[in-house]
């Protein structure tokens, strides 16, 4: 085993967390340490099996992972440490990844935070210090996996889309094991979630083609911590779905076109989630998010303050099929919906 | 040489306009000829049927009787001829009829309405001979002088017609009848002559239609073949920019990883430099003090005044040395970024002439130095390289060929594998060979892989034009690009190039 400890445990109470650093580069791992050993004990690894091997014998706080890397990629490694170390909370650090892997990263690594390279000398510690505590004070639930438990029935799905296909899609997937309501514009979703509480949010990260609401929905969870998001979109671009990881720490994010049997294990996994946050309340913390820029989020705040004093654009939403009827979407299976 | 497509059609189609006009003007001759011939031929059988209801039993038959005994010359002088040739004058006046002649059937002229042909023998004559055998034999004869009733006439176009007469069941003799056709022959000529301006008007119309036709269609050709060109070139360049692209996402990726770590030290160096500027000052201060009292073995500290700063030093001894190996990686992490930037410089050569002797190991390196910052790490790069004699080539062309070809083999490597590299001499040439360890090219797509537009990729992914344009680069140095291995073991493309460039030199570069 190589792996070096640059502080050695002498007084581990003082620590604030023990981190695993994985890099292929040395240079890199050697920068990692010097930034946070003063204030964490920190080991590192040069690949995903010595990181492995490391995670099984130790336990540790967090996990920073490099994506590209010879032999096993970041995105794996951290599902592993998921399933082998699930207290420990997961980040990110790469300087280049493919969209493939950044939507694996949200879908089965669940990281905490997604951190570009060069990272910021001051905000990492900070990152990883907060990260560090929630592992402290959090630990997390059992894992979501397998089989699933089929949820009780008792969840609420809340649909944000322009599009009906996404609604009917929805309806088709989790019509049977959840009370779905649809919505297609901002104002009604915040009507919905000041009436009740849903457990499970599905959103599209554009409504139409020139309003984009990714900050939205960052925005909605900070509100409702306890919200399951699962983003289902078009536009899979790497900052979008980022920026939704850090700031709205969505739970799936599930490309357009989606089939139903994928949508259906994802959906009936949120809602599980979601009985795991209601009942464990803790556990929100470890979705603890960051916060929006000061002056967006107040523009933000100021937009759905305005929405909250419209009135609903469509009549209450109820269990009625979603909007448009057959010869419209006749219509539009014909002649396209012309949306690229 | 472009095709012509306006000047093709329009030669052509004169020639088979001119085809069909002539042949239609021939159709109408010979139909209205043959028309002609079977009106005048019945017009003849009725004159024949005139003339003998009116002669045959009543002079003729006599006559016939009488002349078989009868010499030539005194047949002519038969007191009967006179009688008979009256009766026809009559009976041919104002018609257009112009010549009787009756033989017997030995083929002797018993009566003719020229006189001085009496007595002749013409049963040689296949008309006669036809007429005999029982036909009715017709032509057109042309004549230039003819003789008449009455007069001479002069140029003349006749229907001749052999009429078999019978008596009964046998034959009894010929009758052959001269009717003149000038009038009809000139009216089919004037209709010929209506004809051939009809057919020229409309065949003209018609020409001119399909001229108007045929040039709209060659605008419209050239108008597409020039978008199909400005298409081709901007895919070619956006291919251009794709692996550009590509290639500066690599770059940018090398680039960060030495960025990030010397970033993160050069910060914590200067917080580290910033600690330690008070020791630094206490040291100073202590050593001016040393340097103000030589030869002495103690130095007194004024306490009081320094107290305070003494016991602010709180200094890891390691900490200069933390600083100097952060630094150092810093360094570390300039040379890489200098190595690389040396690199690229090589790859694009923009800061050299366009064909220069290259040794292309050198050349390859660099590529591979550069396909390494874009291709996933599980695969290995190999090099298996010797020694190459200098090739005068255009390098950052080739540059791209070899990049194209690195990439392409990396695209066909699902999990781990390596990509070789090897360049050898081989006679007059230089090969280089790239073998990777991917799935092959499957048979079905072997035979399009080096066509324009053609690819595997998703519709905007690729633009298929990567491999023809490599090709064309390698053949433009005179050399080849080809497959030379593929199996589900990997594929090895194979270029080629000649050291002896005494042709013309490859071209300095493409638009």
């Amino acid at each position: 085993m190589s792996a070096i400890s640059l502080n050695p445990p002498a007084s581990g109470t003082e620590s604030r967390g023990r981190i695993l650093c994985v890099d292929d580069e040395p240079n890199i791992l050697r920068a990692l340490s010097w930034l946070l050993q003063k204030d964490f004990e920190v080991v590192t690894a040069a690949g995903g099996d010595e990181a492995l091997a490391l995670v099984r014998r130790d336990d540790f706080d967090v996990v920073i992972s490099d994506q590209r890397m010879p032999g096993m990629s970041g995105v794996d490694l951290l599902r592993e440490v998921k399933a082998i170390a699930p207290r420990a909370m997961r980040i990110l650090l790469t300087g280049y990844a493919d969209v493939q892997s950044v939507l694996r990263s949200v879908n089965e690594s669940e990281i905490f935070r997604y951190v570009a390279k060069p990272w910021s000398v001051t905000e990492l510690p900070k990152l990883v210090a907060q990260a560090a505590a929630i592992a402290r004070r959090h630990p997390a639930g059992a894992p979501i996996a397998g089989d699933l438990p089929a949820p009780d029935g008792k969840g609420s799905i809340l649909v944000l889309d322009g599009d009906p296909a996404t609604h009917a899609l929805v309806e088709v997937a989790a019509g049977d094991v959840a009370e779905i309501v649809h919505v297609s514009n901002v104002v009604d979703a915040v009507h919905c979630l000041i009436d009740r509480e849903f457990s499970v949010l599905v959103a599209e990260t554009h409504l139409g083609p020139s309003i984009e609401i990714s900050r939205f929905i960052c925005l909605l969870k900070q509100r409702h911590p306890r919200l399951v998001a699962v983003v289902l979109a078009e536009d899979s671009a790497t900052d979008t779905v980022a920026r939704l990881v850090n700031q709205g720490q969505i739970y799936r994010f599930i490309p357009k076109p989606a089939k139903a049997g994928y949508l259906r294990l994802a959906l009936r996994s949120a809602l599980v989630k979601a009985e795991q946050l209601h009942a464990q309340g803790e556990l929100v913390k470890r979705h603890a998010v960051d916060a929006l820029d000061t002056e967006e989020a107040a523009r933000l705040e100021a937009d759905l303050a305005l929405a909250q004093s419209l009135v609903r654009v469509s009549p209450a939403p109820s269990d009625a099929p979603p909007p448009g009827n057959r010869l419209a979407r006749a219509w539009r299976r014909f002649f396209g919906t012309g949306r690229a | 040489m472009q095709f012509r497509l306006v000047r093709y059609v329009t030669v052509t189609s004169l020639a088979f306009f001119l085809l069909a006009a002539l042949a239609m003007v021939y159709f109408y001759r010979q139909v209205a000829l043959t028309n002609m011939l079977h009106l005048q031929e019945a017009a003849n059988v009725n004159v024949t049927r005139v003339f003998a209801n009116t002669l045959w039993t009543a002079r003729f038959v006599p006559f016939l009787a009488e002349s078989d005994g009868l010499s030539s010359p005194e047949l002519k002088n038969n007191s009967q001829i006179q009688e008979i040739h009256r009766t026809v004058l009559d009976l041919m006046r104002g018609g257009t009829t112009y010549k009787v002649k009756v033989y017997d059937r030995r083929g002797r002229t018993v009566y003719s309405s020229e006189l001085a042909q009496i007595g002749e023998d013409k049963s040689g004559n296949s008309g006669f001979q036809g007429a005999m055998a029982g036909q009715t034999r017709t032509e057109l004869v042309h004549k230039e002088k003819f003789s008449a009733f009455e007069q001479v006439v002069e140029n003349r176009d006749l229907i001749q017609s052999y009429i078999p007469q019978y008596n009964g069941r046998e034959i009894a003799g010929v009758f052959e009848v001269y009717s003149d056709v000038t009038p009809f022959l000139g009216e089919i000529a004037a209709t010929e002559k209506k004809l051939v301006a009809g057919a020229a008007v409309a065949f003209g119309a018609l020409y001119l239609a399909l001229f108007l036709i045929v040039r709209r269609a060659e605008g419209i050709i050239v108008g597409q073949n020039r978008e199909r060109d400005q298409a081709q070139q901007q895919l070619a360049q956006s291919e251009k920019m794709a692996s550009l692209g590509q290639l500066v996402a690599g770059v940018a990726h090398q680039l960060n990883t030495p960025i990030a770590f010397s970033l993160s030290n050069v910060a914590l160096a200067i917080a580290s430099l910033n600690r330690m500027a008070l020791p630094l000052r206490v040291a100073a201060h202590l050593a001016e003090n040393v340097r103000r009292h030589p030869g002495v073995d103690s130095v007194r500290l004024n306490l009081n005044r320094s107290r305070g700063l003494i016991t602010a030093v709180d200094c890891d001894d390691a900490e200069a040395a933390l600083a100097a190996r952060m630094l150092g990686d810093v360094q570390n992490g300039l040379e890489q970024m200098r190595e690389l930037v040396e690199n690229l410089r090589d790859f694009t050569r923009l800061d050299r002439a366009k064909v220069v002797g290259t040794d292309l190991n050198r050349a390859l390196r660099t590529v591979i130095y550069i396909a390494k910052s874009a291709i996933p790490g599980r695969i290995q790069m190999v090099e298996d390289f010797t020694e190459l004699p200098l090739l005068e080539c255009n390098p950052s062309q080739l540059n791209q060929v070899f990049l194209n070809l690195i990439n392409n083999a990396a695209q066909a490597i699902p999990y781990e594998g390596h990509i070789r590299v090897r360049s050898r001499v081989e006679g007059r040439e230089i090969r280089v060979d790239v073998i990777d360890s991917g799935g092959g090219i499957p048979q079905d797509v072997m035979p399009h892989i080096f066509d324009t537009y053609f690819t595997t990729k998703a519709a905007g992914v690729g633009t298929g034009l990567g491999l023809p344009i490599a090709r064309d680069i390698v053949r433009n140095h005179g050399g080849e690009l080809r497959v030379t291995a593929t199996s589900s073991l990997g594929t090895t493309f194979t270029v080629t190039l000649p050291l002896t460039s005494g042709g013309e030199p490859p071209p300095a570069s493409r638009p």
